[in-house]
């Protein structure tokens, strides 16, 4: 017994050695003398387009290996913001709009000067997001993807209720007018989703507001965005067309839409799978209704190289590699590649829907506002003012928006 | 000879301590040293740690999300703490009993445990809907109440604290019943030949020789429902919303996780790290100063 104690505390031990010495820094060079990169990006379904990218650049030249790992969505933030500073961190990366973040603390690289070299025309890519990756005039990431913004809607209810189907000079009168048409107790006919990206910042656009200026300050107590705050509360509780914002806590909006619970509602292209799984060729799309213009939100990632690399050099022909068309044409399968027409084998993926609309809504979005300084803690602070909004029938949206206003120019500018 | 002997076996005592030492220091002394440094400092986990005194914890104390912090942990803790300890107690009498099917019924209460956090959370969401959710479809037939358990805050600590008890019944019923077990039947025996009445027999007997096991379990699960999150993160639902709801159920470590994870205020997170590591550590003082007063080693 004792011994078998002992044996177990040497293999412990042993263990315990052994794991410690293979978490160490990955090499640097490969056996054969080529150099090797490391690339982080976090989406698993993606996968498939990324090895054939790297097994593309690899039979392009035989100098760089690139080594590619998932992390997943959860740890990916931590893992860039710990490892990015202390020089362990991948090479090339995938970037959302957290850039300002990577841009200020100067971990990324300016790629300016060798994208200009290489010959990469910036123009090829939708301005919204290039724009996010572009700080002062240098340019830290290159476009990889991006969301186009829709009004999806159940075809089954329309027919069901006889409704005619949503078209592209739709306004918001329309959409209220219908709406009501489409609500009855088995359904509501829109759903109004207390999220920025794919709900109530649409409106906002679309009635010429901003959440945010040039300057990165919050502007959220403006005419225009309360006006489209007062429309949505109003379908959820004057028209009562939306389910409030109780029941959307017990149900996700989504699972709302393709349970035939609701006829309308607004999303960004990463939905359309699920939609689509869902309602087959009843799930249909429809440009975003508009008040004075024609508004959306869009979001796109990019490839981002590590200020502090050990292979810049390297890295940097990987990414200028990643910008290129034929590179853009093979990453298109699961999200809209931003290389301006690379995106016609993701339209094959849905041919019983108009994904064209998404495509097209690039042209008059708006990236997603960011805040001057402590963007994160500014914006939920705009998150709980919605929430709270929603779920109260008596809310004074004016009040409750200059209250924002004020605690976010507090945080906005403390230091 | 024999001084040699002594020092060798002090030798290999320290020996084999060493991995259990070297990882507490690690894992345990050296984060919360840090963690210490860092709530006297402002760090954005990115950039340069520049030292900013008390501000951290100046900030906390005008933050209203930090009072609702603390007040939803107590009241977490207060609920169920008492609640888990006393119907896992119950739980383990009968299965002490030696009824049927001991071991199966021992399993079934045992289960929560070992089911991830997160799927216990998605599972009781589901329950607790109050439009399609068993419990408030039962709730209907006998003609009761049906209240938003997921969307009204003034019913989410109600859900969050039945779903801790559910989940945490089973692991303390389960020490406790090696407790029971562990009692010597002869002392049964003759208090019951000495004429004892059930209820006396569980005070003077059950209830004494259980007493360190008992304290052992009211003194992890105070420290295990202080630092509650995983459970309530996930029931909650989606991180990016806000309001009502989450002002009502949020805890000091979701408090701690949006300020490091989320508004990259490393320095505000440590500061609230320390304040629940001293109220964790005041209240465990406290039990051991008590343990005196109730609890009974052979």
């Amino acid at each position: 017994m004792k011994r078998n104690v002992k044996g177990f505390m040497a293999l412990a031990i042993a263990g315990g050695l052994a794991i410690s010495g293979l978490g160490g820094i990955p090499s640097v060079e490969a056996s054969d003398g080529k150099t090797v990169i490391n690339f982080y990006y976090w989406d698993e379904g993606q996968k498939e387009g990324m090895d054939e990218l790297i097994s593309m650049f690899e039979t392009s030249q035989d100098e760089i290996v690139v080594e590619s790992t998932i992390v997943p969505w959860g740890e990916y933030w931590t893992k860039l913001k710990t490892a990015l500073p202390t020089g362990t961190g991948p090479d090339v990366f995938w970037m959302n709009m957290y850039a300002p973040d990577y841009m200020n603390a100067g971990l990324l690289l300016d790629l300016t000067d060798n994208l200009n070299e290489a010959g990469v025309d910036m123009s090829k890519y939708p301005e919204a997001v290039s724009e996010m990756y572009t700080q002062d005039g240098k340019i830290y990431g290159v476009p990889k993807d991006y969301d186009g913004m829709a009004l999806y809607y159940n075809k089954a209810i329309f027919d069901e209720m006889g409704v005619e189907y949503p078209t592209a000079d739709w306004t918001w009168d329309d959409l209220l007018e219908k709406a009501q048409a489409l609500t009855n107790e088995s359904h509501y006919g829109f759903i109004a989703r207390p999220d920025g990206n794919s709900g109530y910042q649409n409106f906002i656009y679309e009635n010429g507001g901003s959440l945010v200026d040039a300057d990165g300050m919050p502007t959220v107590n403006g005419k225009e965005v309360t006006e489209a705050l007062q429309f949505e509360h109003d379908l959820m509780y004057e028209y009562k067309v939306a389910p409030t914002g109780t029941e959307l806590l017990e149900f996700a909006p989504d699972d709302m839409f393709i349970s035939g619970q609701a006829a309308m509602i607004t999303s960004g292209s990463w939905s359309i799978q699920t939609y689509v799984e869902a309602l087959g060729s009843d799930c249909q799309i429809a440009e975003l209704p508009m008040k004075v213009k024609k508004g959306a939100t869009t979001h796109g990632l990019a490839y981002s190289v590590a200020a502090n690399s050990s292979n810049k050099e390297a890295a940097m022909k990987f990414v200028e590699f990643a910008a290129t068309k034929e590179a853009q044409e093979v990453t298109a399968k699961a999200a809209i590649p931003a290389y301006e027409g690379t995106s016609e084998q993701w339209l094959e993926l849905y041919p019983d829907q108009d994904v064209q609309i998404l495509l097209d809504s690039v042209a008059y979005a708006s990236p997603n506002p960011y805040y001057a300084k402590n963007h994160s803690e500014t914006a939920q602070i705009f998150t709980d003012t919605i929430s709270a909004m929603w779920v109260d029938e008596n809310a004074d949206i004016q009040a409750m928006l200059d209250e924002a206003q004020e605690k976010m120019l507090e945080t906005v500018n403390k230091e | 000879m024999r001084k040699r002997k002594f020092k060798q076996e002090w030798f290999w005592a320290y020996v084999f301590i060493a991995p259990m030492v070297i990882g507490t220091l690690i894992f345990g002394i050296v984060p919360i040293l840090y963690s210490a440094g860092l709530s006297l400092m402002k760090w954005d986990g990115l950039g340069e740690k520049t030292f900013n005194g008390l501000t951290n914890f100046v900030n906390l104390m005008k933050d209203e999300k930090f009072r609702y912090e603390i007040r939803n942990t107590l009241v977490y803790t207060i609920a169920v703490v008492p609640i888990t300890l006393m119907l896992s107690l119950g739980v383990a009498n009968l299965l002490n009993k030696g009824l049927q099917a001991t071991g199966f019924f021992r399993v079934i209460y045992f289960l929560p445990n070992i089911v991830m956090p997160v799927a216990v959370a998605m599972v009781w969401r589901f329950l607790l809907n109050s439009k399609v959710g068993l419990v408030n479809v039962f709730l209907r037939v006998l003609h009761l109440p049906t209240p938003g358990w997921i969307s009204d805050p003034k019913y989410i600590m109600a859900s969050l604290v039945i779903i801790s008890v559910w989940s945490g019944v089973g692991y303390n019923a389960i020490i406790m019943l090696a407790g029971l077990q562990g009692i010597s039947p002869s002392l049964y025996e003759s208090a019951r030949l000495d004429g004892a009445s059930s209820i006396r027999i569980f005070w003077k007997i059950t209830f004494p020789l259980l007493s360190p096991t008992l304290f052992f379990l009211t003194t992890m699960s105070i420290m295990n429902s202080m630092r509650a999150f995983d459970i309530i993160y996930t029931f909650i639902g989606k991180a990016d919303q806000g309001g009502p709801i989450v002002d009502a159920s949020r805890t000091v470590v979701f408090g701690i996780y949006d300020k490091a994870f989320k508004f990259l205020n490393m320095g505000g997170a440590s500061a609230e790290a320390m304040i629940l590591f001293f109220m964790i550590a005041v209240i465990t003082v406290v039990q051991f100063k008590l343990q005196d007063k109730w609890v009974f080693y052979e």
